[in-house]
């Protein structure tokens, strides 16, 4: 248990002290006689204070002190940490649409799940298994086909999972985290290797197999990583080169027609590629031409046209449209004239992603080596010292000490009647008996 | 009864309460009364007035003065004395040995007897809260002091009667007698001192006597803290400064209640339990002019 407040818990020891000391003052009233003449006696005060050299009502003191000390630990604000292992495990399990087999997942993560400290599925959000994790996998290896469409997120993964270690790292030598994923392309964004840079250890990837890899990809596998499983057919096109790009202003292509009035817009955005200029719109989709970005408009003659590029208003700003043989591109977007935008890299980047292949990004690809190798990191476990500490503000240690300290109250109440009940029956007991005496 | 009783009843054999007034006519006794009669005891002439008795009329007196006069003797009557106790718990004090009831037992028992030794009628009321009601009409006959010693050792003081109520009741019921009043007047001593007024006003003889015990008179030293026996409530401590400011208003508190009896015409004798019983109900019995007044 640890305290996040201990000045309270100091205060209430003060206090407490101080109560110890005042039951050292005996405030008592003197013996009792009667006298029926006593209306002549002036009103006074009728108790006195007197200091003794024990303490009075030791029961009493001991509730009052109790009493305090708990309210002055309920102030404190207690962390009470479960019984802690020296390494616990937490099992990230990549449940996202890159996943190619769910039961080769269910079978590669059920080792690490079970007896795991915490488990962690993800796809583009992360959320914390409570219980079920084992139950999850389970149905998971019953599915023929899997039917997510989510995207993974390593970076939603990895905060997650050093969000939990901070709950954990109290009573823990080191922590190890484990990440069941196809880590492939899409999983991974600009802040993936800064996330993955804040975990004080090496992580334990390992590697499933993932969905639908391009023709031709580079898929790379270890020793020790399964390779990719076996890919699913592709669609047409997908992956083959490019054939040709059209552009609007040459008047070749019948996916565009001329806007009315021409408009600027600040950027346009193909993949990841994105370029910032005040470019000078002049074409718009041609009627019946466009849709969602990724998806495909399949037309009757086979071939399939799909948003290549946007406008950052979302107006489709490139088509990709399917060949026999590959795919044509067609672009709407102007070449800048003025300045220095042609030679910056964003434009040049984008003039490179014309020449990627066909098809849908390739971001099903796995993860290269080097990324890997730099996530997987060589050092050890992450030491518990260096995962930083989670703060609650409230824990249910306190309501159970304020409920502790009420009941305290309550019998400090019933005690401290009792015993003025007993010392008045004690008192006519001594009247009597002096009363006899004389 | 016990041997203080009958030390008592000794004491007071040959003591007798004389009326200090005329009492109401009545059967003959020793006391004198209002009436003027044709008693064998001379009292003085008075001139003849049309209307009187012929008979009565000095034939002697009016052969040698020749004027007729009559001659005038003086009636003596009983006098019923009733004696109201009171027995409320500020008389049980101290609550271990009744001291202070049992003193105004005494001197209730005292009065009745010396009442008794004139033959005169005698009766009693206590006013308690224990035991019901406690009561004997005026009585002669013999025997009649010790019914009363009986029927007051059966009394255990407590409670907070109200002893006005009793008083009335016994002055409405016993139009001639004198009255009594043994208590500590700590109870409705106001209510008690306008019976007695107006009784008194209307001829008849009323007493107070006012039993303190000893340890009221000058309380302990010793620091303590004093209960009302009759209201646990009232809780006062007993210090040095206390105490002398209790003896100052008991003392202003006892003069102011002997100067009301008194202005009332009644009788006020007031009584410590140091002092024996029968010497106090000799003092109370006695005329003024021979006992010693409080």
């Amino acid at each position: 248990m640890i305290f996040l407040a201990p000045v309270f818990l100091v205060a209430a020891g003060i206090v407490a002290a101080g109560v110890v000391a005042l039951h050292f003052l005996s405030t008592r009233e003197p013996d009792t006689e009667l006298l029926p003449t006593v209306r002549f006696v002036p009103k006074v005060p009728v108790q006195a204070t007197t200091i003794t050299l024990r303490f009075s009502d030791p029961w009493l003191l001991a509730l009052r002190v109790l009493l305090i000390l708990l309210l002055g630990a309920a102030a404190a604000r207690p962390l009470i940490h479960p019984f802690a292992e020296p390494v616990p495990r937490i099992a990230v399990v990549d449940v996202s649409r890159a996943v190619g087999s769910p039961a080769e997942l269910a079978d590669s993560a059920r080792g690490y799940v079970e007896g795991a400290a915490a488990v962690v599925f993800f796809d583009d959000e992360a959320r914390e298994m409570e219980d079920g994790a084992v139950d999850s996998l389970d149905v998971f290896g019953g599915q023929a086909q899997w039917d997510r469409t989510a995207r993974g997120s390593l970076s939603a993964a990895l905060i997650a999972a050093m969000r939990i270690a901070s709950g954990l790292r109290d009573g823990a030598d080191s922590l190890r985290l484990v990440v069941i994923s196809p880590f492939v392309q899409e999983e991974r964004d600009a802040a993936t290797a800064e996330i993955r840079a804040l975990w004080p250890g090496r992580i334990d990837a390992v590697r499933v197999a993932g969905a639908m890899p391009p023709a031709g990809g580079t898929a790379t596998a270890t020793a020790a990583d399964p390779g990719p499983a076996a890919p699913s057919p592709p669609r047409p096109g997908q992956g083959r080169r490019v054939e040709r790009v059209e552009w609007a202003d040459s008047g070749t292509t019948e996916l565009w027609v001329e806007r009315e009035a021409p408009d600027t817009i600040g950027a346009v955005r193909a993949t990841d590629a994105v370029m910032v200029y005040p470019f000078v719109r002049r074409w718009q989709p041609a009627s019946g031409v466009g849709g969602t970005a990724g998806d495909a408009k399949s037309t009757d003659s086979g071939s399939e046209t799909r948003v290549y590029a946007r406008w950052m208003d979302g107006e489709p700003a490139a088509f990709e449209q399917t060949t026999e043989e590959g795919c044509v591109r067609s672009v709407a977007i102007p070449l800048p004239t003025e300045g220095d935008a042609i030679l910056r890299p964003d434009f040049q980047r984008f003039l490179a992603e014309l020449e990627d292949p066909c098809g849908e990004p390739a971001e099903m690809l796995p993860l290269s080596q080097e990324f890997m190798t730099g996530f997987r990191g060589d050092g050890p476990l992450a030491p518990a010292s260096q995962v930083a500490r989670q703060v609650r503000r409230v824990t249910p240690a306190v309501s159970w000490i304020l409920a502790i300290a009420m009941a305290v109250a309550l019998a400090e109440l019933w005690l401290r009647r009792r015993l003025a009940s007993t010392e008045r029956a004690s008192r006519a007991t001594e009247r009597r008996r002096r009363s006899r005496a004389a | 009864m016990n041997a203080a009783d009958g030390a008592l009843l000794d004491a007071v054999r040959s003591l007798r309460w004389p009326a200090r007034r005329k009492a109401p006519a009545g059967l003959a006794g020793d006391h004198r009364s209002w009436m003027r009669g044709i008693s064998a005891e001379f009292e003085d002439y008075r001139a003849y007035r049309q209307g009187d008795e012929v008979s009565k009329i000095d034939w002697k007196l009016l052969a040698r003065r020749d004027r007729a006069y009559i001659r005038l003797s003086t009636e003596q009557t009983v006098l019923p004395t009733m004696i109201v106790v009171d027995a409320s718990a500020s008389m049980a004090y101290p609550s271990a040995t009744l001291e202070k009831w049992h003193h105004a037992r005494h001197i209730a028992i005292g009065l009745a007897s010396a009442a008794h030794n004139g033959r005169d009628p005698v009766g009693i009321a206590v006013a308690s809260d224990n035991g019901g009601a406690h009561y004997l009409p005026t009585r002669t006959r013999r025997g009649i002091v010790h019914q009363i010693l009986a029927l007051l050792s059966t009394v255990e003081p407590g409670g907070s009667p109200l002893l006005a109520p009793v008083l009335d009741t016994v002055a409405r019921r016993h139009r001639r007698a004198r009255i009594a009043v043994v208590s500590d007047f700590l109870g409705d001593a106001e209510d008690l001192l306008q019976i007695a007024t107006e009784r008194s006003a209307a001829g008849r003889e009323m007493h107070a006597v006012h039993v303190i015990h000893s340890a009221e008179m000058s309380p302990s030293d010793r620091p303590s803290l004093v209960v009302d026996p009759e209201e646990a409530r009232l809780k006062r401590p007993i210090t040095d400064y206390s105490r002398l400011r209790y003896l100052e208003n008991f003392g202003a508190w006892r003069e102011g209640l002997a100067r009301d009896w008194r202005m009332a015409g009644a009788s006020y004798t007031q009584v410590v339990t140091d002092q024996r019983a029968a010497q106090a109900v000799r003092r109370i019995v006695l005329p003024p002019e021979t006992g010693s007044r409080a």
